[in-house]
């Protein structure tokens, strides 16, 4: 017996050592044959390198570092540029992340996260050459002059996220509605980013139902997922039947929480029926917060030659850069009076008859 | 077999060296074999990754300094579980610890404005320490008096730690602006760079003084590894923790009071975790933050095991693992690995020296076969 | 034809024989005593028996054909059975499922309980070993676990049966029921191989003696042939002095006085229950009492692990009723701990660091909590010296050394302290006769510098042999009292065991007042 497991332990060991040793030898480097191609049948129309750094909650996280990242493609795609990006496990890899990715000439750098304000503040002046974009980051010491700060209106979106919870709560459409003109909103951090969405989502739940009910609850940050479903479960508990969740990685837990307990849910960021399969029996709506397209803009004035560091840039209604996805599976049987209280709302916002308020 | 040991004690002396040292080598050697063959298996090339990797971590000052920066908080986090396990205390609680010694710096640094660094950086030091004692002082009591297991006890404080930063920094502490975060520490209470202590001359001069982001801390925590190897090895206090830890019958018998070295073990336990926090705060971060952290007191636990409680053995195994961590960047941009790669590489490492009976086993395997050849 | 015979049994670990060309032959129904001090080599040789180690050379021969056995598995084939020292059970399991374990009855992976439970509960009756099938390990005494291992041994079908040490573990009763048992087994004609360092157990059960020395076979002679000395003298390979030579005691001044004193036990149950008696300096007082009797508890008290609830307790003058052990240790007492395992030594630490234990806050091993490990080393060294303990050098760590040598530590930095009293709780259980011999002569010379000694023992020869005086006592208060030469064995086992009951108790103590009366 004793044999027997010296001469498994024996080969899995030399295994082990061919499997590390041998492809290397052999120079037989499959990653990167496909990238020479692409470049090769591209035809670049620009020498430019865009990179971005996500935050902690790395890729993956089926909202804003995932759209930053589909804008990075999406310019790679259609303008040519070579693109890269950096996932960071700790608050200490941003320096260094960033410090990387402008050592090796990458240009523009993207800094997905306000968490990072700091640190693009300090690296812009290291590398003054460098391009930045912040998303999501309001710079109040002042805009750095090669970076260009990428903000949203996320109040005027939640505002319409708001108007479809407010009006859906006194309806039936479905089984998981119920009468108690309650709902629900899931933050992240408690921070004045975060409130932006609360405002909005209650000033336009209060404008169709002055009646209802919110509920608001916070997580204290973007990553725990249990989190998120443990307030979940705390606001269904309270009669909430519509929940909308402002809270990065936290709402998939959030979700959960929803299609265990029996209620609708409003994605954020991303249009999250799509980037979370499987959700559209509660996946009501999303409220899109279009980073990637901010992203893919400012690569795009990079390679025109429109790029204006020192600046904020808002995306809001007017803009697209903030929206809500469609209905998806509740297409037929969202009422259509919802449907046309939100392209009205839409249109009020736009044209500024309606003011939105950024805090709550 | 007992006659054989008597009689051998050069050879085995030298069996237990090569066995302490031998067998965390090899963990992570094999470690960092079996995450080759994932790599490889999922279509990397784990030579270019690990060449990667330590171009990142070691391949010039600058990295060099990004390595001993991330080591730091990890050297010190390690020495506090160590210490915790020579005296049979497993302190899971460091993490919380180490949030409430960064808690104390934030707030006195800020708050102390105006006092020379001379007499503010050991200040913030002492303080820092006391506090992270003090957050094992509860725990200690408890498993003194009323035999409260520990690993329960501390890891509890640590949420009420990990809770009580979240909202002092959304609340009474919060600085202006939109990040809940405290204001930043003057000068005169941070930890200065260590290329920022010499002329641009000098640096010029000798180009490996260039270690980038690299802070006093580091050298703080090589003198907390070398007292408390110290303490361990030369004090009555550090004799009577490792008595205690071995068999605190016998320790009983011997005139030592069980109950007062647990809590003392406990209590120099936190300090260590409260100066983790404080270096974290006065040499990277200069706030506190709710995420200011990434879990280095429970990467400390396996910084322990690693080194197998070893005082001095701590520094290389929180090198290790500062460097997995520097060198994960690098291994992204040049060999395109996506970091989750690293997180399975350190994974392997702790469950390998947690389960490092596999690799006594074979070393022991190999020893039985060896002396079965003798004659 | 012999059952087992071992030819030129050779065994060598790096830098030392353990066998050096060991011959043995064992009869069908005979018990053979395989007699050695510690580290003689006889576990060596039967662990090469039994396939745990590979020989070097030599030859097994079972029923005469030669075999090699290169596991226990293959050993137990052969009809080799053998109980080590260290129970090999599985706690949680019934005493049935522990012995069908790896050899179940029934097929497809599916046990038959009811047959496994029959064959037992046969073999079971057959040889007279007693034991509920259906117990749980854990819930079962010492003795009833190595008789589940004999059982499990049997079941497996041995014709020889190795006992390694057998009575280590267990009580002086449940020892006496081992020997019937093992005399019923050789009835049935199963051959025995006992292992053991006892003279009075080779007396008294085996058929045939070989004795073994520094792994060699010294002699062979059979009890009928031979007596303790001559034994011992084999064993030892020198004159052993098994009597004590002592002159009579003289008191100079009492050291320790107990006065009605109450201790309770872990459960709160009070074990000690009123206890009065003085220890003079140049005196050695033994507390002679079955186990459980309130003994632990009254040494736990007086050196300072347990606190009394009652009664005092002075150590020449100073009130040590509520000290606890570092001052009682700074007091002046020593103690030589009945579990050297789990009280005398920290078996991790190398010998210099246990030569200390309760001194090392005292210079010079320590000024101001710095230690001195200079005076650390040469104290390890010098003791090392002084008490003979057999250890290449202080590196080494406690665990790695025999069983009397780990004593003799211990010993030595009990009494090496120089203590006002010497408190030693079965200070020679589990060693062989050098050592019994080497610890009796140390216990005998602080008794003649005028040091005071509370002994505690379970082996009525050793409280006889050496005692000035002799305390009985039972269910927590002391009996009886005796002088040396005034008592027997009989006497005080009946004294031990509640012979006498209340009245003779009262007399007892009446007698004792009048005792300590006369002392002061």
């Amino acid at each position: 017996m004793n044999r027997k497991w010296r001469s498994i332990i024996a080969v899995l060991l030399a295994l082990t050592l061919l499997v590390a040793f041998v492809p290397g030898c052999a120079k037989d480097e499959p990653a990167d044959e496909p990238t020479t191609d692409e470049t090769v049948t591209e035809e670049p129309k620009t020498d430019i390198k865009a990179a971005m750094v996500t935050d902690v909650g790395g890729l993956g996280d089926k909202s804003f570092n995932d759209l930053a990242y589909a804008g990075l493609q999406k310019a790679e795609q259609e303008l040519g540029v070579e693109i890269q990006v950096l996932e960071s496990k700790e608050i200490t890899d941003y320096e260094s992340n960033i410090d990387q990715l402008a050592t090796a000439g990458y240009n523009p750098i993207f800094a997905v996260g306000f968490l990072m304000t700091d640190t693009v503040v300090k690296l812009a002046s290291v590398y003054p050459d460098t391009n930045f974009g912040g998303v999501d980051e309001e710079f109040y010491d002042g805009i750095p002059g090669n970076v260009v700060s990428l903000l949203f209106n996320e109040h005027e979106g939640s505002y319409l996220a708001g108007v479809v919870a407010g009006l859906a709560t006194k309806e039936s459409f479905d089984s998981k509605l119920n009468s108690d003109n309650v709902i629900g909103f899931v933050g992240g951090m408690d921070v004045p980013l975060i409130k932006k969405f609360e405002a909005g989502f209650i000033a336009g739940a209060k404008s169709v139902n002055p009646d209802v009910k919110v509920i608001s609850l916070y997580t204290g940050n973007f990553t725990d997922q249990a989190k998120g479903k443990e307030l979940g479960y705390s606001l269904i508990e309270q009669k909430a039947d519509v929940i909308f969740a402002a809270a990065g990685a936290c709402g998939t837990g959030t979700l959960v929480a929803c299609q265990e307990k029996g209620a609708l849910f409003i994605g954020v960021d991303a249009d999250q029926y799509i980037t979370i399969p499987g959700s559209g029996d509660v996946m009501l709506t999303s409220m899109m917060k279009r980073v990637d397209a901010a992203v893919f803009g400012a690569i795009k004035s990079m390679v025109d030659g429109s790029f204006k560091g020192g600046t904020a840039q808002y995306f809001g209604l007017a803009e697209d850069g903030v929206g809500l996805a469609p209905y998806h599976d509740f297409e037929t049987k969202v009422p259509q009076s919802i449907k046309d209280a939100v392209d009205k709302a839409r249109q009020d916002i736009i044209t500024g008859t309606i003011k939105v308020p950024e805090t709550p | 077999m007992s006659e054989s040991r008597e009689t051998l004690p050069a050879h085995r002396a030298w069996m237990t060296v090569a066995q302490k040292v031998g067998t965390p080598i090899a963990s992570v050697i094999l470690a960092i074999g079996i995450g080759s063959v994932i790599m490889w298996a999922s279509g990397y090339d784990p030579v270019a990754a690990f060449a990667a990797l330590f171009k990142g971590s070691f391949g010039g000052p600058k990295q060099i300094g990004d390595t001993l920066l991330r080591s730091t908080p990890l050297i010190l986090t390690g020495l506090s579980v160590a210490y915790g396990f020579r005296a049979g205390l497993f302190n899971i609680g460091a993490e919380g610890q180490l949030f409430m010694g960064g808690l104390v710096v934030a707030w006195l640094g800020v708050a102390l404005t105006g006092l020379p660094w001379v007499v503010m950086v050991p200040l913030l030091v002492v303080a820092a320490m006391l506090a992270g004692a003090a957050w094992a002082f509860v725990p200690a009591i408890l498993k003194a008096r009323i035999g409260a297991h520990e690993v329960i006890t501390t890891m509890m404080f640590t949420y009420i730690g990990r809770y009580i930063v979240s909202w002092l920094v959304v609340g009474p502490l919060k600085a202006p602006g939109q990040i809940p975060q405290t204001d930043a520490l003057p000068i005169g209470s941070q930890l200065p760079r260590i290329q920022t202590l010499f002329s641009e001359a000098t640096l010029e001069a000798l180009p490996f003084l260039k270690l980038g982001r690299a802070h006093l801390g580091i050298v703080v925590a090589v003198i907390a590894a070398l007292v408390v190897w110290f303490i361990l090895k030369y004090t009555t206090l550090g004799y009577e923790n490792r008595a205690v830890g071995f068999n605190p019958w016998a320790s009983e018998t011997g005139g030592i009071s069980v109950q007062w070295t647990t809590v003392k073990a406990l209590c120099i336990s936190g300090a260590l975790a409260g100066l983790a926090g404080a270096v974290e705060v006065m040499g990277v971060h200069h706030r506190i933050f709710d995420q200011f952290s990434s879990g280095f007191g429970f990467t400390g636990i396996a910084v322990a095991l690693l080194a197998k409680n070893h005082p001095l053995g701590v520094i290389p195994a929180a090198i290790l693992f500062g460097a997995l961590s520097a060198g994960a960047g690098t291994m992204q941009l040049e060999a395109h690995v996506p970091q989750k790669i690293i997180l399975i590489i350190q994974a392997l490492v702790i469950f390998l020296v947690a389960a490092e009976e596999i690799v006594t086993w074979f070393i022991k395997r190999r020893q039985k076969e060896a002396l079965s050849h003798v004659g | 034809m012999p059952v087992l015979e071992l030819r030129e049994i050779t065994k060598v670990f790096p830098g030392v024989v353990a066998n050096d060309r060991v011959s043995l032959v064992l009869e069908r129904g005979e018990i053979v005593a395989l007699l050695g001090e510690n580290g003689a080599g006889k576990s060596t040789l039967m662990n090469v028996v039994y396939g745990l180690l590979s020989s070097d050379g030599g030859q097994v021969l079972v029923d005469d054909k030669p075999v090699k056995i290169k596991s226990p598995r293959q050993a137990i084939d052969l009809g080799i059975g053998m109980v080590h020292q260290h129970f090999m059970l599985v706690e949680p399991l019934t005493v049935t499922e522990n012995i069908v374990l790896g050899r179940e009855p029934g097929r497809f992976g599916v046990i038959d309980f009811t047959t496994a439970h029959k064959k037992v509960q046969e073999i079971a009756t057959r040889y007279g070993l007693k034991v509920d099938p259906d117990a749980r390990i854990m819930d079962l005494s010492v003795g009833m676990q190595q008789r589940v291992e004999i059982l499990k041994a049997l079941y497996q079908g041995a014709r020889v049966l190795i006992l390694d040490e057998p009575t280590a573990v267990l009580t002086p009763q449940e020892a006496k029921e081992l020997f019937s048992v093992v005399r019923s087994l050789v009835d049935e004609g199963l051959s025995v191989v006992f292992i053991t360092h006892k003279l009075e157990e080779v007396m008294s059960v085996s058929d045939r003696i070989i004795v073994m020395r520094d792994g060699r076979v010294v002699g062979e002679t059979k009890p009928s042939e031979t007596d303790d000395v001559g034994l011992a003298r084999m064993m030892v390979g020198r004159d052993v002095v098994l009597s004590v030579e002592k002159g009579p005691s003289e008191c100079a001044a009492e050291v320790l006085e107990v006065t009605d004193l109450h201790v309770k036990d872990d459960r709160g149950l009070e074990a000690v229950r009123g206890v009065s008696f003085t220890v003079c300096g140049g005196e050695i007082v033994a507390l002679a009492g079955v186990s459980g009797n309130g003994q632990s508890e009254l040494i736990e008290a007086i050196v300072g692990l347990r606190r009394p609830v009652g009664g005092r307790l002075m150590l020449k003058g100073v009130d040590i009723t509520h000290a606890s052990a570092r001052v009682s240790i700074e007091a002046g007492v020593s103690h030589i701990p009945e579990d050297r395992h789990r009280r005398g030594l920290v078996l991790e630490f190398d010998l210099a660091e246990n030569l200390i234990l309760g001194d090392h806050r005292m210079p010079p091993y320590a000024t101001r909590g710095i230690m001195h490990p200079s005076a650390v080393t040469a104290t390890a060294e010098k003791r090392i010296a002084d008490y003979d303990i057999r250890t290449p050098s202080w590196h080494v760590l406690a665990s790695n050394l025999s069983g009397g040598n780990q004593q003799k530590v211990v010993v030595a930095r009990e009494i090496g302290r120089n203590p006002e009293l010497l408190v030693a709780a079965q200070p020679t259980r589990g060693l062989d006769v050098g050592a019994i011999e080497f610890v009796h002569r140390q216990i005998l010379k602080e008794r003649e510098s005028g040091k005071a000694v509370l002994l505690v023992s379970l082996e009525l020869e050793e409280v006889l042999s050496l005692a000035d005086r002799i305390l009985v006592i039972y269910e927590g208060r002391i009996v009886r009292e005796f002088t040396a030469g005034e008592a027997d064995e009989e006497t005080l086992g009946y004294f031990m065991t509640g012979g006498g009951g209340t009245k003779l108790e009262d007399e007892g103590r009446t007698e004792h007042a009048e005792m300590a009366e006369g002392d002061a």
